[in-house]
């Protein structure tokens, strides 16, 4: 029988002229990057790489996206650990908080962040209050601000890869391992760790990529004093109609951040071999 | 006796990975709660905790043009995006699911592109394409660009909904004397009507919820995200906790809503690499 969804192509042309439009528009910015007028066609990217100034956009992208990387990887894998070991409400309850991350409007969620670490927040007027500092303490407008505020966001990515991971591990593999006398931390280490290398890679790299390219995170927390490349490539294509240049460095940072997650996730595959 | 005295032995959770847990989601919720409570503060710089009870900045909110005409672009920008990007999503979910071809996993692939590439590029993309092309309808463009980041989930959530449901109760339907329209329209849709109804759902939020694409594609009036960054930038009144109170307050029921629709495990699924 001939049912209505076998072999219609009309069903798939709308999705197919969309992916046409994504691509149009990933051409239009590569090809921005690479025409230049009375030029070389490398020149925006000569232009990018010979300057420190430009170099460092993308220096501090990548020391803010591995701090984010870090703190979102320790926090998001204990939280993961919890939530295999917890009662069901918990666990549950845990979900929820995460999920509604999904939820909420980026920029409300950065704004309750300067509510609450600004140098008028709750976290400030609370230490000023208890007497334990004299003058308000810096902690947004700056790039721990920034890292708090990408952790914040990310810190979803890293729970649910490494909680998929978990889960699937037998308890009786922990059991058996305490039976046979090894400690909390020595089982922990030698079994679950090597066994949930494989969530790690993925958190890993889920939470670095969307560190380095976030944007509305370092604009509005970097305060004009944390310079992502993100910010950069924003503000040259806005504020100086430079598209070419703005194009270069946004596939300039994109592509050395691919190439470190190819890098990182070719050593894990190596340590899970031998491990 | 030695039985029991082993399992009762298992060892527990350490300090370590519960304290980290907690700060965990603290730093997810803290912020939200200190949002609510500002919300109400009488007082016009954002101070916690509040002095009294005061509903003027929800006033305030409801009653600025600016944020009445950007809530309004958003919900109009949101629902046709979600309406657009589901129908062509449950088309596309339907012809891959339904269909083998040559090439058929790399389509799936490249559908889901937009999810992938960070939105910084898509933004510079679309922005360079737009002007090339002599597209000034701000509008359009930002309409164009949403369906098209939201395609990848509207057509994710159908197709895991699909997979589930075997062709053959359409040639069931079939055998029992349906035509191809009816069988699709009696048998399958209300089958998949919670995939779909899911998908709604989910375009809306990632429409309603975008700031990246479209600060890059919005040349006069801009939707709430938009608006809010602004009224951040130059003012420091709680009239944006009040915002927020009222998001947090939709992107809860919302949550509710789907949790009822699809159950919080598969929602998890769905949303785990994005946002």
């Amino acid at each position: 029988m001939r049912s209505l969804t076998t072999g219609r192509a009309a069903l798939i042309a709308p999705a197919v002229a969309l992916l046409a439009l994504l691509l149009l528009a990933l051409s239009s910015l590569i090809a921005a990057s690479v025409v230049v007028p009375g030029g070389p066609w490398y020149g925006h990217y000569r232009k990018f790489f010979g300057d420190d100034l430009y170099v460092a956009y993308i220096y501090r992208s990548f020391r803010v996206a591995a701090y984010t990387t870090v703190c979102a990887l320790v926090i998001g894998y204990a939280t993961a650990y919890v939530m295999t070991r917890v009662s069901m409400l918990t666990r549950r309850l845990i979900v929820i908080v995460l999920i509604l991350q999904f939820f909420s409007v980026s920029v409300t969620r950065i704004y309750s962040i300067i509510l609450l670490l600004g140098n008028n927040g709750v976290v400030n007027r609370t230490l000023l209050g208890i007497g334990a500092i004299d003058a308000p303490v810096r902690l947004i407008y700056n790039e721990l601000g920034v890292v708090i505020g990408l952790v914040n966001a990310a810190l979803p990515f890293a729970v649910f890869p490494i909680y998929s991971v978990l889960e699937r591990i037998p308890i009786s593999l922990r059991e058996a391992a305490h039976t046979l006398g090894a400690q909390r931390t020595r089982t922990f280490w030698q079994i679950l760790f090597p066994l949930s290398l494989p969530g790690v890679g993925a958190s890993v790299v889920i939470v670095f990529l969307y560190s380095l390219g976030a944007f509305a995170t370092p604009l509005l927390l970097g305060g004009g004093f944390v310079d992502l490349i993100s910010v950069f490539s924003y503000e040259q294509a806005i504020n100086f109609s430079n598209y070419g240049f703005a194009a270069a460095g946004a596939i300039a940072s994109s592509a050395l951040g691919l190439a470190a997650v190819y890098g990182f996730t070719a050593l894990l595959e190596r340590q899970v071999r031998t491990a | 006796m030695s039985v029991a005295v082993r399992f009762e032995a298992i060892p527990g959770l350490g300090l370590v990975p519960r304290l980290l847990t907690l700060a965990g989601c603290a730093l997810l919720v803290l912020p939200q709660v200190i949002v609510v409570i500002t919300s109400i503060d009488p007082s016009p710089i954002a101070i916690f905790p509040p002095k009294g009870i005061s509903f003027e900045w929800y006033v305030n909110a409801f009653t600025r043009h600016a944020f009445r005409e950007a809530f309004a672009i958003s919900v109009a920008l949101a629902t046709v995006a979600a309406l657009v990007s589901t129908a062509i999503g449950t088309m596309a979910a339907l012809f891959v699911v339904r269909n083998r071809f040559a090439g058929r996993e790399v389509l799936i692939a490249s559908l889901q592109l937009p999810i992938l590439i960070p939105e910084v590029m898509l933004g510079l993309g679309f922005l360079i394409l737009f002007s090339r092309a002599g597209m000034n309808a701000s509008l359009l463009n930002i309409g164009l660009a949403h369906i098209v980041i939201t395609l990848p989930y509207a057509m994710r959530v159908v197709m895991a909904n699909l997979q589930t449901v075997s062709v053959s109760i359409e040639e069931a339907a079939h055998v029992l004397g349906a035509g191809p329209v009816t069988s699709f329209v009696r048998v399958t849709l209300p089958v998949i009507k919670s995939g779909i109804l899911a998908a709604l759902i989910f375009s809306f939020i990632v429409s309603f919820d975008n700031f990246t694409l479209t600060a890059f594609l919005v040349k006069a009036r801009g939707t709430l995200p938009i608006e809010i960054y602004s009224y951040i930038r130059t003012e420091s009144d709680p009239t944006i906790a009040a915002i927020s109170t009222v998001l947090i307050a939709v992107s809860v029921v919302g949550i509710l809503g789907i949790e009822r629709v699809l159950g919080i495990e598969r929602l998890s699924q769905a949303g785990r690499a994005g946002g």
